[in-house]
């Protein structure tokens, strides 16, 4: 049996989203959305739910892997943004579909 | 009124194959001797109070076929009124490798022997169970524990803890790399094992970390397949998954989760569950024949 286990890094920032789409802010995502990227993930969403930005961009430019949980809490935060009414736009998928997962494409399809 | 009725308990792990029979026509199966018939006593269901039916067994080999029917093959007459029959039947069943092209045969003689005027006289049902890949103890043909026409290119096991589904992915990546998969497919399988993986730790062995994910690799020329074992016994896993609903998940009605099976079934040409009572096996099939990119 395979002793180690697999590490992960994940970090989600807030940014001045102005100057893509029209977002008010965005949030760059970082690394590897699986289970374990929840906590950061939420503290992002609700830091910039703070400010309470219409429009809000995920950047997923600098994300190497998402799997089946880390598309529910990317739908769980879309749930979230549109019960809030809050406008929610990504870019940098095409990266990730191409590498790990079409997925994600589906949703944004 | 009576019924007949062939009951059959398939376990597709082992092979193991629980059958009786009430007075159904009797089913075959291939063997090296030829066609041999899956015989159990028993009257049809209805025809008298209180019978008993034997049970009998029989272990599918990897590749082995097993024909069922209806009697509206055998006893389907031609224009001079003689019966298709089961010496046909055996006939055709022994000269052919089976699969589903069985099936397409058998109609096409069955097609021929009644003419073009026959009055169909009765439901002609034909079902060909073929047990694909796996491992059955014993089999002699089993060359370093895959089966027969299949190569073992990995064994091993991961620890369930989180993440870990990125170490199987790895692996098995690392395995079929001699197979040359066209890059897409190749992601394709990788997105499906680890999806399977995470399920297995998560699911089956409830993060236990103590308990191993076991995880099998076989190729031959037609396919490539990962089994991925846990040890979730008795809990079953669908293997028609919904399609999420991705409207009402974003409205709030349905939980954002519920993705990993129905990702796994997009991502390979065929994915199978079998359980018994300690463990659930899902296996991921790519099949080799289609080496072109796929549709999505």
């Amino acid at each position: 049996m395979r002793d180690e286990s697999y590490g992960t890094t994940f970090d989600a920032t807030l940014t001045e989203g102005g100057a893509v789409g029209g977002a008010d802010l965005g949030i760059d995502l970082r690394g590897d959305i699986d289970g374990r990227a929840e906590a950061a993930l939420q503290k992002a969403y609700a830091q910039a739910a703070m400010r309470d930005p219409r429009r809000l961009l995920l950047d997923f430019a600098a994300v190497d892997y998402i799997n089946s949980t880390g598309i529910a809490l990317i739908v769980g935060l879309l749930a979230r943004a549109r019960k809030e009414r809050r406008e929610v736009m990504a870019r940098g998928l095409a990266r990730i579909t191409a590498r790990s997962s079409r997925s994600l494409a589906w949703l944004t399809s | 009124m009576f019924v007949t009725c062939l009951y059959a308990v398939l376990d597709p792990t082992s092979g193991r194959m629980r059958y009786a029979n009430a007075g159904h026509d009797v089913p075959y199966a291939w063997s090296t001797a030829g066609p041999v018939e899956l015989r159990a006593r028993g009257m049809p269901l209805g025809l008298m109070p209180g019978m008993t039916y034997e049970e009998k067994e029989t272990t599918l080999a990897p590749g082995q076929n097993v024909v069922l029917y209806s009697d509206g093959l055998v006893e389907a007459h031609n224009p001079q009124r003689a019966m298709f029959g089961f010496p046909r039947l055996k006939d055709l069943v022994g000269t052919h490798p089976g699969g589903g092209e069985l099936i397409e045969l058998l109609l096409r003689e069955l097609d021929s022997f009644t003419g073009p005027n026959w009055e169909q006289e009765d439901d002609v049902t034909l079902v060909i169970l073929q047990r694909q890949g796996g491992t059955v103890e014993g089999v002699s043909s089993a060359v370093n524990g895959a089966a027969a026409g299949e190569r073992l290119l990995a064994d091993f096991t991961v620890r369930s803890q989180p993440g870990n589904e990125r170490l199987a992915m790895q692996q098995v990546a690392d395995a079929v790399g001699e197979l040359s998969l066209p890059p897409a497919r190749l992601e394709r399988l990788k997105t499906a094992v680890a999806e399977a993986t995470m399920n297995a730790i998560e699911h089956g062995n409830e993060n236990r970390a103590e308990l191993p994910v076991a995880i099998r690799v076989t190729a031959s020329e037609e396919r490539v397949a990962v089994q991925v074992t846990d040890r979730g016994g008795e809990r079953a896993i669908p293997e028609n998954p919904e399609t999420p609903d991705l409207e009402a998940k974003l409205a709030g009605l349905q939980k954002p989760r519920g993705w990993g099976l129905y990702v796994i079934k997009n991502m390979v040409d065929e994915m199978h569950v079998s359980s018994d009572s300690t463990h659930h096996t899902v296996e991921l099939v790519l099949r080799l024949a289609d080496r072109g990119e796929g549709a999505a």
